[in-house]
């Protein structure tokens, strides 16, 4: 690795690193009582990244014969140095400082020392726990990862870390006549076995099918413009999908951002406070560094109500001139960065959910997310719930079917007017570019505010 | 060491290990793309990755693994985490064993030797050459587009003494908006005759092939 980086500056890079990567995961999927897969697969390889001039040259592969890495360093510094002479614009990047630092994962139980029996039958517990007289079809799945990464850099970086993640989840399909309903849940987290252990499988599983259940006398939603108690998971969709991608530093670069030119200024109410958090205890998009060696961090997107800033690569920072987020993110060795979320969510409130619901003369309140839009260019929300309940009176009541939730995502964050304490994130995947995709998580609390409702 | 020569060797220890029947796929591939941002050449990248996939049967139970491939090691590894699965997978009913040498088959005309060699630096003048073409109209301009050429290389092998080798489509994929379609018409057509072309309009919501 350090002769790579040395390759990389006797080429002349104005920039480079190299990140090798090793990555295992172990997943089950398991249908109606039957194992469908059990996998194993282990991924290993290295990525040289150079940068010259505004251009950048990547080079990736996954032999192991010394000096392939060093002859990839002096390609990827051919290869950035035709692309500036192609006429790409100088830049900078934002220069940090050199650190060694080695850093282990917060995990009690190492999934790698879990039997891949005692992983099946896990799976199997949620699975068989969804069976009843109306449910057609159960299913479970579960999965780990465990990846361990090195990078160096030519400003003298020497990072070693790793990053555990495990999750479990649980979807059943309910049927009665030609109606079908399906419902899901699932938890995951930058942890290890613990999480499973701490779960009661039977009652997890139990849960899904009872949903899914309760979905088939589901009323239709109601329509319009209307009050709407957004869940943990709904508020997280529009925290992702609109505002955090509208802050990714390469969108503002390119001003293709409804969020360009709002620094500064009001885009919700004074309630609404938001944060891409990569350090956030053991959530899905929890990291110790991003994939160049920048420290994960807290950052202020909106601040009670005004715009403050977007997320960053070491690129986009210098472009900017912005401090570095811990944002320049890669799906594996082989894949380019790209200013990518972490665990983004909108900040808690004061109010108690029940406060909020018994404070609320008519509206909905939502359960789950199905679908979310990205409208980083427009900033519209558009998201499909799993379903919800109708608020009437102070009171939750009837549960409806899935709704598809629309509108402006400011005039949607300016609207609200009540947030919860309680706020929860969900993890998932986050695709960009072609098909790159990282872990991350988004969430946030309960909050009251106008959105049009359709579907259903 | 050629990754692709490493598939025989999964099979014989799989079955060594008492497997009754194995599938081992080794492919080698490499992709060499130039991203063009606002009319730039912002990136380019090449790629190589060499991977094995293991499939093992014992009765109706079968159980996959897979690895990228550095060494024999990784072999060894692969073939004892799918040796493992199969402890743990129930039976497959419309498992009914591995293909024959009677169900081998070719495919021609899929792989272009000229479009094989060509590297990244080749690419990259492809690319300028078509984003020049794009721009020197005024009114258009290529905000995001991708060029990209890749290989496949594989190899099959299995217990039942197939050894199949082959390789993968090379394609040269374009992405991008709609003004790329007028300068397909300009010299750097001639590309175009000799590559297999995919153009996306903006959204994936229409293609077309030259």
């Amino acid at each position: 690795m350090s002769a790579a980086v040395r390759a990389l500056e006797k080429a002349g890079a104005g920039f480079g690193d190299v990140r090798t990567e090793d990555r295992t995961a172990f997943v089950v999927r398991v249908a109606n009582d039957q194992i469908q897969s059990v996998n194993e697969v282990h991924r290993r390889g290295w990525g040289v990244r150079a940068f010259l001039d505004g251009a950048w040259g990547y080079v990736s592969g996954t032999s192991a014969r010394t000096g392939d890495a060093v002859q990839a360093a002096r390609k990827a510094v051919a290869i950035a140095r035709a692309g500036a002479a192609a006429g790409v614009p100088t830049s900078k990047l934002r220069k940090m400082p050199s650190t060694t630092i080695t850093l282990e994962p917060k995990v009690r139980i190492e999934p790698r020392d879990v039997s891949g029996e005692d992983k099946v039958e896990a799976a199997m517990q949620v699975c068989r726990a969804q069976r009843r007289d109306e449910v057609a079809n159960t299913n479970a799945s579960y999965s780990d990862s465990d990846w361990r990464f090195e990078l160096a850099n030519t400003w003298g970086a020497r990072l070693q870390w790793r990053e555990v993640r495990i999750r479990m989840a649980g979807q059943a399909v309910a049927g009665e006549g030609d109606r079908r309903e399906a419902a899901y849940d699932f938890r995951d987290g930058t942890a290890g076995w613990e999480l499973v252990k701490a779960l009661d499988l039977a009652e997890f599983g139990r849960g899904v099918a009872k949903e899914a259940v309760e979905m088939l006398t589901a009323a239709k939603p109601p329509a319009g413009l209307m009050t709407v108690v957004t869940d943990p998971g709904v508020s997280g969709l529009l925290a992702h999908e609109v505002m955090g991608h509208a802050s990714e530093g390469d969108e503002i670069v390119k001003k293709r951002s409804f969020l360009t030119d709002q620094v500064g200024k009001k885009v919700g109410s004074p309630m609404v406070s938001m944060y891409d958090d990569g350090t956030y205890p053991a959530a899905h998009g929890s990291i110790p560094f991003d994939a160049e060696g920048t420290p994960a961090h807290k950052t202020t997107v909106i601040d009670r109500g005004i715009y403050r800033g977007f997320l960053h690569s070491l690129e986009t920072c210098g472009v900017l001139k912005a401090r570095p987020t811990g944002n320049g993110r890669a799906q594996d060795f082989g894949r380019r960065v790209w200013v990518r979320m972490t665990n983004t969510y909108f900040g808690a409130g004061r109010d108690k959910k029940d406060e909020i619901v018994e404070e609320t003369k008519s509206g909905v309140l939502t359960r789950k997310w199905i679908s979310g839009m990205e409208d980083p260019v427009g900033g519209s929300f558009q998201a499909v719930t799993q379903s919800g309940f109708r608020i009437q009176k102070g009171e939750v009541g009837e549960r409806v079917r899935g709704m598809t939730l629309t509108g402006n995502a400011l005039s949607i964050l300016k609207s609200v007017d009540r947030v919860s304490k309680e706020i929860a994130l969900d993890g998932g995947s986050c695709g960009k570019g072609e098909e790159d995709y990282v872990p991350v998580a988004a969430g946030g609390p309960y909050m009251r505010c106008k959105i049009v409702v359709g579907g259903g | 060491m050629d990754g692709l020569d490493l598939a025989p060797d999964a099979v014989r220890r799989a079955r060594s290990e008492g497997a009754d029947a194995v599938e081992a796929y080794a492919i080698a591939f490499t992709s060499r793309s130039v991203y063009i941002e606002d009319d730039v050449p912002k990136v380019a990248e090449d790629r190589s990755e060499t991977g094995l996939g293991v499939r093992a049967a014992k009765a109706k139970r079968v159980a996959f693994s897979a690895t990228t491939l550095a060494s024999p090691s990784d072999v060894r590894s692969a073939v004892a985490a799918a040796m493992a699965g199969l402890k743990r997978i129930p039976e497959d009913p419309d498992f009914s064993g591995l293909p024959t040498e009677a169900g081998k088959g070719e495919v021609s005309g899929a792989w272009d030797a000229l479009t094989a060699a060509m590297e990244v630096a080749g690419l990259l003048d492809v690319a300028t050459t078509f984003t020049h073409a794009v721009t020197e109209a005024k009114a258009t301009s290529v905000p995001k587009a991708i060029f990209r050429v890749q290989d496949y290389a594989f190899r099959i092998a299995n217990s039942n003494d197939v050894l199949a080798n082959g390789n993968g489509p090379r394609r040269f994929r374009l992405r991008g908006f709609q003004m790329f379609y007028t300068s397909l018409r300009r010299p750097e057509a001639y590309l175009c005759n000799r590559l297999e072309i995919s153009v996306w309009y903006g959204k994936p919501s229409a293609s077309a092939r030259f």
